[in-house]
This record gives C-alpha cells, sequence and structure tokens, in this order.
C-alpha cells in the first residue's frame, strides 16, 4: 500500500524523460511520491500498462492517488478519475522535481508550468475552460493543498 | 518576415491541413490555422514550446513520428493516432513527418501535416447509412435488389422463405422483415430447427401441458405462443423429419396448434420466416421434404447471395466491423492495409460474412492499433496466396486457364451449372457450351474432370 489514509497525501506524476508526460491518457511511467507533514516520505515508480479509460481510473484510484499532476488528459478519463476521487491538476508541464517543488510551494499557477493553449481563458486550475473538480465530489481542495501535509 | 516566408504561410494557412515545424530541438517554429483549429492552441502560444505540449499526440511519448522522420531522414506517411485537444476532446488524426533540410543537405528541423478524421468519418457514417438498410450492409447490385424489395415483403404478412449459405445473414434478413411489418411490437423469436432432436423441438416450439411427461409438472408455453402477435423465424427448416413437416404444415395451413399433452387445439396469429441453407426444391425433389409444405413456406422466396457474389461489398463490410470492433474494444485500428484488403478481395469466404467478422476479429486479436496487415490475418490467409489465379501453374496458356477456373468453380459449386455460371459471371448457356469444349464433366457431386 502506498499511503495510509489520514497519515499523508500521495501525490502522483506521470512522467517521460524526467519531464511530466505530455498526455496522461498514453503515459507509461507513473511517478508516486508520498508527503507527510511538508516533508517527502518516500516515493516509487510504477508502469502503467496501456488500458481502458475505466482501468487506468481505477488502478489510479487503486494506487491510492490523492493528488495527480498531469498535462493534457482526456475529458472521459478526467471524469473518471474524478469520480474516483482522485484530484487532478492538468495542463501542467516542465521538469518532473520543478513541478514537485512548485506544488509544495503552491507555485503551480506560475506560467512557466503551463501548457499552451489552456490557461487565459477565465479557467483555474488548469482544467481549461472545462469543468472544474468539483471538491465535495472529487475531494479536490479548492487550493488543492496537500492533506495532513 | 522576408516576402517568400510570408507568401509561403499564407500559402499554409490556406490549406485545409494542420501543419507545424519544429526545429532540431523540437520547438514549434510554424504553426498554420488548421492547427490552431484542430488542436484548439493559439499559434502565439504554440510558438517556441516543445511541440510534444502543444500537439499531444498519442504517440508523443513513445513512437514519435516526427523523430522518426528525423532519425531515418525519412518521410513517414498517413499514420493514423490521436490527439487531446484543448478541450479534452480525443481527436482521430491522420499525420504524415517529413525532415526539413537546408541547402546543403544538412536537418534544420521537421515537418508535420495531419487531418482531422472526424469530418472523414462523419463523411463515412453518412455513406453508410445511404449503404446499409436495417443492419443489413451492401451497396452491391444484388443487395439493392434486397433492399428494395424488403419493404413490400414486410408489409404483406405473407409466409417468407429464405434460401441462402450459411452466414449470409438469414437471421438478420428475418429480423429486418418483422422490425418493417405491422407485427414490430411484438416479438421476434428465432429457433434452430436443425439443432434440435423431434421430441425436443415438438416441446419448444409448441409447448406441453403439465404432466405430459415425467417432470412436466406444470405448463410450459411454446415458442409460438411466445411469439404470439409477432414473427417466428424456423432456421434450418430444410433439417426437419417428415413427421414434424406434418405437424408445421398443421399450423400454417390452419394456423392452430396442439401443446404437447394438450387436447385442445390452440390458435396462433404468428408469421412464419422459414430459412434454409439448402435448396428446398432440391430436397422436395428426392423426396426429403413435403411438396405442400414447400409450398406453403415458398409463398415469397428470397436467395440471399453469397459474399463471393457481391465481392464489391467487402470493402464496405470490413469498415463496419472494423468500426464495431473498435467501439467494443476501446481500440484506434484504421483500417486493412492494402495488402490485406487485396487478400480478402480475392478469397471465397465459404462461410460468407460470418466467416469475415471472424476474420476481422482475429486480426484485433493481434493488431492493437494502426493498419491492419496481412500478418494479423488467420493463417491460411497470412500464410499463402488464398485466389485460384495465385494457385494457377506459371506458364499456362489463356484457354488452360480458363479450363482450370471453369473446372474450380464446378468443384466449389459442387457441380452446380447455375451457381457456377452466376460465380464466373457468364451465361450458363455460355458455360454448358465451354464444358462441352474443354471436355470437362461435371458430376452431380461436383467432381469436375
Amino acid at each position: 500500500m502506498v499511503s495510509a489514509p489520514g497519515f499523508g497525501v500521495t501525490v502522483a506524476i506521470p512522467i517521460c524523460q524526467e519531464r511530466i508526460s505530455p498526455v496522461l491518457d498514453t503515459a507509461a511511467r507513473l511517478l508516486l511520491v508520498i508527503r507527510r507533514r511538508g516533508r517527502e516520505v518516500t516515493r516509487r515508480e510504477v508502469v502503467l500498462v496501456p488500458s481502458s479509460t475505466e482501468a487506468a481510473a481505477r488502478s489510479m484510484a487503486e494506487l491510492k492517488v490523492d493528488v495527480l499532476l498531469c498535462a493534457a488528459v482526456s475529458e472521459p478519463l478526467l471524469r473518471a478519475l474524478e469520480e474516483r476521487g482522485v484530484c487532478v491538476r492538468a495542463h501542467l508541464c516542465g521538469e518532473v522535481e520543478a513541478v514537485l517543488r512548485a506544488y509544495c510551494a503552491r507555485r503551480l499557477a506560475r506560467e512557466e508550468f503551463r501548457m499552451p493553449g489552456c490557461w487565459g481563458r477565465g479557467s483555474h486550475g488548469g482544467h481549461c475552460g472545462r469543468k472544474a473538480s468539483r471538491p465535495g465530489k472529487s475531494g479536490c481542495k479548492s487550493n488543492s493543498s496537500p492533506r495532513s501535509s | 518576415m522576408p516576402m517568400q516566408e510570408a507568401v509561403h504561410n499564407q500559402l499554409l494557412d490556406s490549406v485545409p491541413d494542420g501543419v507545424f515545424t519544429v526545429d532540431t530541438e523540437w520547438r514549434v517554429t510554424f504553426f498554420n490555422r488548421a492547427a490552431e483549429q484542430i488542436t484548439g492552441i493559439p499559434r502565439r502560444e504554440a510558438l517556441g514550446r516543445p511541440c510534444c505540449e502543444v500537439f499531444r499526440a498519442s504517440i508523443c511519448e513513445s513512437a514519435c513520428a516526427l523523430k522518426q522522420a528525423l532519425t531515418t531522414r525519412r518521410t513517414v506517411a498517413n499514420k493514423v493516432v490521436y490527439i487531446v485537444n484543448a478541450l479534452g476532446e480525443r481527436i482521430p488524426i491522420s499525420i504524415s513527418t517529413a525532415p526539413l533540410k537546408d541547402a546543403n543537405g544538412k536537418i534544420i528541423g521537421g515537418v508535420e501535416s495531419f487531418r482531422d478524421l472526424r469530418l472523414v468519418n462523419e463523411l463515412r457514417k453518412e455513406a453508410e447509412q445511404q449503404d446499409s438498410f436495417s443492419d443489413i450492409i451492401g451497396r452491391s447490385a444484388a443487395m439493392r435488389q434486397l433492399f428494395d424489395l424488403l419493404p413490400a415483403v414486410a408489409e404483406s404478412d405473407s409466409t417468407v422463405l429464405l434460401e441462402g449459405s450459411s452466414g449470409t445473414g438469414k437471421e438478420l434478413f428475418a429480423r429486418a422483415l418483422h422490425e418493417l411489418s405491422g407485427r414490430k411490437s411484438k416479438r421476434f423469436v428465432a429457433i434452430n430447427c436443425g439443432a434440435l432432436p423431434d421430441t425436443l423441438l415438438e416441446s419448444e416450439l409448441f409447448g406441453y401441458k403439465a404432466g405430459a411427461f415425467t417432470n412436466a409438472r406444470k405448463d410450459k408455453p411454446g415458442r409460438f405462443a411466445l411469439a404470439e402477435g409477432g414473427t417466428m423465424l424456423l432456421d434450418e427448416i430444410g433439417d426437419i423429419s417428415p413427421a414434424m413437416q406434418t405437424r408445421l404444415l398443421r399450423v400454417l395451413q390452419e394456423r392452430v396448434y396442439e401443446p404437447l399433452g394438450g387436447v385442445e387445439p390452440v390458435r396462433c396469429n404468428v408469421r412464419v420466416i422459414a430459412a434454409t441453407n439448402k435448396s428446398l426444391g432440391a430436397l422436395v425433389k428426392e423426396g426429403r421434404f413435403r411438396e405442400d409444405l414447400y409450398y406453403r413456406v415458398h409463398v415469397v422466396r428470397i436467395e440471399l447471395p453469397s459474399l463471393r457474389e457481391r465481392r464489391e461489398d467487402i470493402p464496405l463490410l470490413i469498415d463496419h466491423f472494423v468500426t464495431r470492433f473498435n467501439r467494443l474494444r476501446g481500440r484506434d485500428v484504421a483500417g486493412l492495409s492494402d495488402g490485406a484488403l487485396a487478400r480478402l478481395m480475392e478469397y471465397d469466404f465459404p462461410g460468407n460474412v460470418r466467416e469475415l467478422e471472424n476474420i476481422i476479429e482475429h486480426a484485433f486479436v493481434l493488431c492493437r492499433r494502426g493498419l491492419i496487415e496481412t500478418a494479423h490475418l488467420p493463417p491460411p490467409l497470412r500464410d499463402g496466396e488464398s485466389g485460384v489465379a495465385s494457385r494457377l501453374p506459371a506458364g499456362l496458356t489463356l484457354k488452360a486457364m480458363e479450363k482450370l477456373l471453369l473446372r474450380d468453380a464446378l468443384r466449389r459449386t459442387q457441380g452446380n451449372r447455375a451457381a457456377a455460371a452466376r460465380e464466373l459471371g457468364i451465361d450458363v448457356s455460355t458455360l454448358f457450351r465451354k464444358i462441352k469444349a474443354f471436355g470437362l464433366k461435371a458430376s452431380p457431386r461436383g467432381k469436375a474432370k
């Protein structure tokens, strides 16, 4: 088990050559970082097997991912993840470590981490004018701050 | 901006396909108007960014086509993938890439063009609607004639005899007749008469009363009762026993039947559609099928063409099955390669449309995306040449070749000269003349010598 509920937050990032993978739907590797009380406790990498949208969302939920930081994601996968309580921060780009640091410092909204085309349309949280995560349903807090961290 | 470059940009902005270029660092250096529309990303935001962050294709991470073009210095053409646009929609596209070189032949970047396949798919759907009738696919002359016939036959409420080889879609036609008839609000019930022994078939068709036999503790309605007011398909009617033929004759003549163990006749209002893969006329001649029952079911006779008699429908059917399996299995297989399609076009399909469906299903097991290649087809189609022409020895004269083709057709149609002539696309009298001229003998069992 990756994280014990109530004791930390599991942040997941699909990775490709030390950067965020461009498309979550086809990502092959996932970095899982467990943070507790503002500190990184442990991290590991898992291989994502190509599968259907539902199966991909199910495996993320089974990995107990709380927050998913990703680049492009298709609407069906985004919906399936949110329905399973995963908080998705989409349309991010950049080097994995820099994104992780920005996430911890709540600086993800900076220009350098924004994918082109999906920001500046009055949208918040990188949802590209698409329906934002519903806090009640997805467990995504308004500022996406890590739980118990 | 130099004049020439401005003209190039204007030209590229006017084409309907998306076009973008990258430098050797994979940063976008040009992004045309169609690319903006398809991806949903404005040019000003795309320029200077890594192409994978702009393009977001399913192959960016695993099999970048631009990288392939730059590495191999060769063009990549018509690769089918999908992108995730700015709205999170998966857009199926076809991409082509090529390296960009300077005057000295040094690679300075790459160019990628892509076409939104949604429009192509929409056009195809429209065309498909014109090429189908109640789930039956076909645009051949033979199928069009049947499509024209169906509404009138469906309306008539007459008993219909469907004749056709296995896999030609007899049940599909029977369902279409039911759906187009005034009985469509009632049930369509199908039963394969050839699959059940007599006693079981009788209880299945007519039902039984409690106490009719051991373990018959309560009444059980038969298929005729279930289909009351609707339509009943009696499939493989040519396989039923003489005793069963007699019972069916009574139902068709008097519209009454008696359940097993029952004493009171039950009236029924069921339209009967009979289907067989044999020639009922021939069975009557052989004394294996009652003549009076034959005339009862032979009110309207529809002969379904085999797939080899309507080869022009093969690509259409392939498209239909590829779309269906893509939807069922969540795949993005684009279709068949030219080689695989050619292999199927020359195959005879003894199992007809059902066999074609199985072949595509087999290919889907081996091919996860892109085009189905010959290697993905079942072994007999994959390993050897399947067509008659390819089996012909080299150096034959035209006359010898014609003789071989005639013999082959007669063997395949089991000596049925009318069917062989139809398959060869010649008149029966021409076939007779040629059989005589070549000294061929077509025995009833089809051993053409």
